[in-house]
């Protein structure tokens, strides 16, 4: 892991590179004073990863990795903990943020970057024909290496988390809560009732969720 | 995710993380379970850190192969964000879940 200054991006905006081999050098790239983070992979992509990012405030914890690394590492878990070093989260806003971001993050790999069929996780003999489909395409460099992208922002009073993927987009408007015992369609009530507020952007790519943090 | 079994019927548990990526072993430890005789299967979830939806959804599915298997899955001790999990979803309701 370093930490450098990248030329695309201003100077005091600290980017850090992850290697993307694990969940330990996942949280190396994301210690302090990293502020965006990006896996090796993608670094020649830099400048379209920070496109729009506000790189003004060191109040933003930016992470961009493969769907590869996405599906195959602890992520999130990692990047809650990364938060909890800039910001005092308590017990109970640890557990939403992680519960919330781990589902918009599974979201966006599976149907946003992998497109794989919901249909496939309605019995253990799916699950295990979805597993072949996903290696092939975590294989292939064009989908495997397309871009998952996590960014917080926060101020005192309130935290903010975008998660995007690279895909075309979902239509969340058709999506129902899943029946008491259905296997699949709790992802979007977790995220609303982990979260102070979901917004969902750019035709379904993005999700924004935010949290009130405790005076 | 990890899951602990023992060949002499006791408790099989289940640690660390629980989410999509985990369906192989978890499938395989459902076939392992179902093809033994017996009657009640326990899982002890107490040091299981974290489930997902997907987690919740192969929980599921793995009831619903209990009851093919005329057998009921007994759900042990879950704690911290897994039992927030369970109460948000009413899991409670659709488990026998032992506290």
């Amino acid at each position: 892991m370093y930490v450098s200054v990248d030329r695309q991006v201003p100077a005091d905006a600290f980017l850090s590179c992850w290697d993307g081999a694990s969940e330990q050098t996942l949280d190396a790239a994301l210690a302090r004073p990293a502020r965006r983070c990006i896996e090796a992979e993608l670094l020649d992509r830099s400048a379209e990863t920070y496109e729009g990012a506000d790189l003004s405030t060191d109040k933003v914890l930016s992470l961009v990795i493969t769907t590869r690394s996405a599906y195959r590492h602890s992520v999130v878990k990692t990047y809650v903990q990364a938060l909890g070093e800039r910001l005092a989260l308590t017990e109970d806003l640890r557990i939403r943020v992680y519960s919330a971001v781990q589902e918009a993050l599974m979201n966006a790999v599976l149907h946003g970057n992998l497109r794989i069929d919901g249909g496939l996780r309605g019995s253990l003999d799916g699950l295990i024909a979805a597993q072949a489909i996903i290696e092939t395409k975590l294989e292939s460099p064009q989908i495997g290496s397309s871009m998952i992208r996590l960014d917080a922002d926060w101020t005192s009073s309130a935290l903010a988390i975008t998660v995007r993927d690279s895909g075309d987009g979902y239509d969340y408007s058709g999506v129902r809560p899943a029946a008491e015992d259905g296997m699949s369609g709790r992802g979007l009530e977790i995220l609303q009732v982990f979260s102070d507020r979901v917004t969902v952007l750019n035709g379904g790519t993005t999700v924004r969720l935010e949290f009130q943090l405790c005076p | 995710m990890q899951i602990h079994m023992d060949n002499a019927g006791g408790p099989i548990a289940m640690s660390g993380e629980f989410t999509f990526s985990d369906h192989v072993p978890f499938k395989q430890m459902v076939t392992e379970i179902f093809a033994a005789p017996g009657r009640s299967v326990v899982i002890d979830l107490s040091k299981l850190d974290f489930i997902d939806s997907a987690g919740l959804g192969m929980l599921l599915l793995a009831r619903d192969e209990a009851k093919k298997n005329h057998r009921e899955l007994i759900l042990r001790r879950p704690s911290g964000q897994v039992k927030r999990m369970f109460a948000v979803t009413k899991f409670n309701t659709l488990f026998t879940v032992e506290e």
